[in-house]
């Protein structure tokens, strides 16, 4: 492709809207642009699940008041919002760790994360499931 | 900077657009929860569940902004291309953040 020969990285290069950079992100070359900002999605939409997984937990939180007992509700409701905080800092690391291996032309990372994902929302819907039965 | 004309790059896949959409997607999804905080808040009539109503709504604004600022750069032909690091640890720290703070926020209203 045409456009990938004048993309390579100038290092040390400033301007005021990027300041410095870690070295990490000047090492290797600069991948295709396409693949930087897939990336850059790809970490938003997992800010995105973080924070549909937050909007849960409050709904949870304020309108299952008819859920009981309540105090396994507000430690489900708990357990979802540190759910989301972990899964804002992986977004993160996810990120970071998939652009460093593409300036290195590497394999890209396996993602642990969506096995993770899915057991914990799984074992949430049984859970919820039980109570709603029971209740 | 204003005025300083660069042609954007052929770019068929619309990549700059889509990642500005998916900036604005995610302010909107933090607005959502920045609202469900306020009227949490203002339900209950806690100061501090507006607070941090209030402070979720500061952080959807941040990321309006920032995609607004990226969309700008890409569209310009700004190089680098990859975002700035220290951006997208600081964005995610602070969702992280709201997330922790929810956290103590459920555990410690409407117990009853």
């Amino acid at each position: 492709m045409a456009v990938s020969a004048d993309i390579i990285d100038t290092p040390g290069v400033e301007t005021m809207q990027h300041g410095r950079r870690p070295s990490w992100q000047q090492e290797g070359t600069e991948p295709d642009y396409r693949f930087s900002l897939a990336n850059e999605r790809t970490y938003l939409a997992w800010i995105r699940t973080a924070l549909s997984i937050l909007a849960g937990a409050v709904l949870v939180h304020q309108f299952a008041s008819r859920l009981q007992p309540r105090g396994l509700v507000l430690a489900g409701t708990v357990l979802l919002c540190l759910l989301a905080a972990a899964l804002c800092g992986l977004a993160y690391f996810r990120w970071r760790a998939n652009e460093i291996a593409m300036r290195h032309a590497e394999p890209l990372p396996f993602p642990h994360v969506i096995p993770l994902l899915s057991v914990c929302l799984l074992m949430l819907g049984i859970f919820v499931g039980a109570m709603v039965a029971i209740a | 900077m204003p005025g300083h004309q660069v042609p954007p790059p052929y770019d068929p896949g619309l990549q700059a657009e889509r990642t500005v959409l998916a900036w604005s997607r995610t302010a909107f999804a933090l607005l959502v929860n920045a609202i469900l905080w306020l009227r949490t808040g203002m339900a209950d009539g806690d100061r501090a569940l507006l607070l941090f109503g209030v402070a979720l709504l500061a952080l959807a604004a941040g990321f309006h902004f920032c995609g607004k600022r990226r969309g700008r750069a890409l569209m310009n032909g700004a190089r680098p291309i990859p975002a700035h690091p220290a951006l997208m640890g600081a964005l995610a720290s602070g969702a992280a953040l709201a997330c922790l703070l929810a956290a103590v926020a459920s555990a410690c209203v409407g117990k009853a």
